[in-house]
């Protein structure tokens, strides 16, 4: 794990667990925006998935000390939102999103300046390109933007491989031109 | 031709991974290319959607710190490695993990392990102990101020067990998987080993060396009972020069001595001849004692053992002799196979062949033959028929490079002529038979009767009291005694004659060529053998 | 660090066990398969070996004697003495050799075998055939090894060292590695 702060996760968690409870403030800020990407992806609702990465992190912090190794904290963080999602909507799967209800819910459209209907539209469609993609490519895609991580970062958050989130990225960016192209957008 | 960009190259370049020079041409081509740039937008756009937004991110921190505020803090006790020791706990005063060093400063790290450097101190704060966790994971316990060197000492110790990969440790992981993997190996080891050791027909072979002796008889020892008779149906041959009798199968005797052809065999054992002309009338049986030999008695000189012992008979059939008035006796032997005589062209008489019926009279019989052969090679039918020779128990009388006397016993008598025949091209046989038993007879008469007028002077001899008597008489035992020498010796050579016949067998060099060989032209089973050969040999070149 | 010891052994002990099975299969497969002639014999003094094949063996000299070494695989299992007897009865009775030696031939390396010699004449040339079989077990088979020299009578003498001590150093490679 890249320290951003220059503390690697392995030291905060120790911090943590020697009962400095202001350390995880750290791990949080690390890894909120990943976990609520995580979240967004598997329920769909920016509510329930900023719900879902807050409990994660509680919980997190309060079963810290069952961690087997520290330097793992990524993964493991990650396979209690799994849980936790699990837990919580078996029977919902991820609804279509649009893009009204994005904007509805906290989402930030970007400055008109760039000509607003034109990029209005365009959200709206991308929003449809990316929902529209099976799970396992909306999930990278989602991860990848949610804080611009490197390939190696999303790897280890997922559990995966690397060449198999390469992989995974390339094909999701080409069914999203795929299906740009199909609802005119490109 | 324009060419696009993969998609890959697109997604790399908006991953940035792709390298400077790629990048470059890359946003020049973008630069010049509409649908590409279009395309590169759409994915940013799409990038877009995927961020959440950054308010939502802060409230979530926020939510998180206000709960990890009113949590309970974490109990420590967990935290350490229960697979290592757990020598003591580190507790601090303020709840703080902590390690003061020698100058008495508080390490950044909440753990000690991890920030801890030769030569600092750890000092137990207020009382209780320090824990340390080592490099591996040990905790290892202090309860003074110690060293921080004794302290890794000391875990370096007693992590040496278990941590890591360690061959122990592997041994110990794999120890049961290798307990079974050896054994297994071993198992079939020893099982091979049993098959071989007990498969019968790999035992057999070892065996068969002594099962398969082809040119041999066997040859069972026979243990002699100790009055020296031995039961059993048993044909037999005399043979004079050694004394000792033997026919289809050769028979040792083991009596403490080293082993020797027996001269005892009993065929029927019941038999005893006890009177002197008394013969068992169709088989002249005749009984042994024990580690008798015939020769000596043969040769024997008083004229009670002649009486006792009449040797007759060496005829081709086979040796047979009787003693008389003595316990052990030989059986005869069977028949041979009658003699075939080749085609010859000499005017010889053929020899009387004896009659197969065991009721003739036992007639002595001297025999001779001579021979002229033609051999390819003189010397080396020379070697062959002396090694012969010796094969046949007879012996060499003259011999030269050309021509060799020699005396078999007449029991072989026919079976050497026969192989005399085939030494070669025969040009000249003679085979003479000469019946001697009333010569052997008048001989043995005369000797009888002169031994009776030898005895009768000598008993004259006692009574004799005048001196020209008892000049007279000593003058005829002397007479009488020469000539029953002379008879006797007379008798021997007949009997010599009679036991031994008497081949003389000249050799000539074929002038032709090589013995031509008789190739059969046949083939043998083994189709191996059958690619032995010289012209095999010849045809591999 | 502790779900990282309790998987290395495990990918060791996987390790391991490959190595071992990789191991054993080399080591059958070089039991099994090998290649190369099935015997080892020297060339003797003067001859000059002109074939080579995984079952023969064949020499020649200036003269033109010939010396040829094959090996055979029988199924029948037989003793020595067997084989000697038949092999003297065919050659004697069906090729109409005439034997002029025969005894015992036993190699440097313990391996027992018999050795005839025969004269036989090809035209009106007087030659001599040396054969020497040497017989070894196998699992399933025989493996029969035999050796003919043909020159002629009078380059024998001088040959017939030669080929024995040649032959002397004769080493099969089937059988049981006994």
């Amino acid at each position: 794990m890249e320290p951003r702060d220059g503390l690697p996760d392995e030291t905060v968690v120790r911090s943590v667990l020697g009962g400095d409870a202001e350390a995880y403030g750290l791990l949080v800020e690390r890894y909120r925006a990943r976990l609520f990407g995580l979240a967004f992806h598997l329920c769909g609702d920016y509510d329930t998935a900023a719900d879902l990465a807050q409990d994660t992190l509680v919980t997190a912090y309060e079963c810290l000390d069952r961690i087997k190794d520290p330097r793992t904290f990524a993964g493991w963080v990650a396979a209690i939102l799994r849980n936790k999602f699990r837990n919580l909507a078996r029977a919902n799967p991820a609804p279509t999103v649009s893009l009204d209800q994005m904007v509805a819910a906290g989402f930030d459209p970007p400055n008109p300046d760039t000509g607003p209907a034109v990029a209005e539209q365009e959200l709206r469609q991308a929003v449809e390109c990316v929902w529209s993609l099976p799970e396992i490519y909306r999930e990278v895609l989602l991860l990848r933007y949610s804080e611009d991580l490197s390939y190696k970062q999303i790897a280890e958050f997922l559990g995966l491989p690397v060449t198999t989130v390469t992989m995974r990225l390339t094909y999701a960016r080409r069914l999203v031109i795929k299906k740009a192209k199909e609802s005119g957008l490109l | 031709m324009i060419f696009h960009p993969s998609t890959k190259k697109v997604s790399r370049y908006l991953d940035g991974v792709l390298s400077e020079a790629t990048t470059r041409s890359f946003e020049a081509h973008l630069a010049k290319c509409p649908a590409c740039r279009r395309k590169v937008e759409v994915l940013r756009s799409a990038a877009r959607v995927c961020c959440p937004p950054k308010q939502r991110l802060e409230a979530v921190s926020q939510n998180v710190m206000a709960r990890v505020g009113q949590a309970d803090s974490l109990s420590y006790e967990k935290r350490w490695n229960t697979d290592a020791p757990i020598l003591a706990e580190i507790r601090s005063v303020e709840g703080t993990v902590f390690i003061r060093n020698a100058a008495n400063e508080k390490s950044i790290e909440a753990f000690p392990g991890c920030a801890l450097r030769q030569g600092d101190r750890l000092e137990p704060v207020g009382g209780g102990s320090v824990a340390v966790e080592g490099e591996n994971g040990v905790a290892c316990l202090v309860t003074e101020t110690a060293d921080v060197s004794s302290l890794y000492q000391g875990a370096a110790q007693a992590s040496r067990g278990g941590a890591g990969i360690s061959w122990a440790a592997i041994r110990k992981q794999l120890g049961a998987r290798s307990v079974l993997a050896s054994s297994a190996v071993a198992l079939t080891v020893v099982a091979v080993a049993v098959i071989v050791v007990f498969d019968p027909f790999i035992r057999e072979q070892w065996n068969y060396q002594a099962a398969y002796l082809p040119n041999q008889r066997h040859t069972p020892e026979m243990a002699l009972p100790s009055n020296g008779t031995v039961s059993g149906g048993l044909e037999m041959m005399y043979d004079p020069t050694n004394g000792t009798v033997s026919g289809g199968d050769i028979w040792r005797v083991k009596d403490g001595g080293a082993p020797r052809l027996a001269p005892i065999i009993s065929c029927i054992p019941d038999i005893i001849i006890s009177d002197a002309d008394q013969k068992s009338a169709d088989r002249n049986l005749f009984i042994f004692e024990n580690a008798l030999n015939l020769d000596e008695l043969v040769r024997d000189d008083t004229a009670a053992s002649l009486l006792k012992w009449s040797f007759v008979e060496p005829t081709p059939r086979g040796g047979v002799g009787w003693l008389l008035g003595s316990t052990v006796a030989v059986s005869e032997s069977t028949t041979k196979a009658s003699p075939s005589t080749a085609a010859s062209k000499s005017p010889a008489p053929t020899p009387k062949t004896a009659p197969s019926a065991s009721t003739t009279e036992k007639r002595l019989v001297i025999y001779t033959a001579q021979f002229s052969i033609l051999v390819g090679s003189v010397a080396d039918s020379m070697k062959d028929l002396l090694q012969k020779i010796e094969k046949w128990n007879g012996y060499v009388q003259t011999a030269d490079l050309q021509r060799v006397t020699f005396r078999v016993p007449a029991a072989n008598f026919n079976r050497v002529v026969e192989e005399v025949s085939q030494l070669g091209v025969v040009t000249n046989k003679q085979v003479q038979a000469q019946d001697v038993t009333r010569q052997y007879m008048d001989l043995q008469l005369r000797i009888e009767v002169a031994e009776t007028s030898r005895k009768r002077l000598l008993a004259l001899l006692e009574e004799a009291d005048k001196t020209e008597d008892l000049l007279k008489i000593e003058n005829e035992i002397r007479r009488l005694t020469e000539e029953i020498e002379r008879l006797k010796g007379e008798l021997r050579t007949v009997a010599d004659q009679v036991v031994y016949s008497t081949i003389a067998v000249d050799l000539t060099a074929k002038a032709a060529e090589a013995k031509p060989a008789r190739p059969r032209g046949g083939r043998s089973y083994f189709a191996w053998i059958n690619q032995i050969g010289a012209e095999h040999v010849i045809r591999t070149f | 660090m502790s779900s990282e010891r309790s998987e290395s052994p495990r990918s060791i002990k996987r390790i391991a066990r490959i190595a071992v099975i990789a191991v054993a299969c080399l080591l059958i497969g070089v039991l099994c398969l090998r290649r190369g002639r099935a015997f080892q014999v020297a060339t003797p003094d003067s001859f000059a070996k002109v074939k080579s094949a995984k079952s023969l063996y064949g020499a020649l000299t200036p003269q033109e004697d010939k010396l040829v070494v094959r090996h055979f695989s029988v199924r029948e299992k037989q003793t020595l003495v067997f084989w000697t007897d038949s092999l003297r009865n065919h050659l004697v009775e069906d090729l109409g050799y005439t034997l002029k030696e025969e005894g015992e031939f036993t190699t440097d390396a313990s391996l027992a075998g018999h050795r005839f010699l025969f004269e036989i004449s090809i035209g009106d040339v007087p030659y001599c055939y040396e054969l020497v079989v040497f017989v070894k077990q196998g699992w399933f088979q025989q493996h029969i090894y035999a050796a003919e020299l043909l020159c002629a009578k009078k380059n024998f003498e001088k040959r017939a060292p030669a080929v024995e001590t040649a032959l002397k150093q004769f080493r099969p490679r089937h059988g049981w590695p006994l």
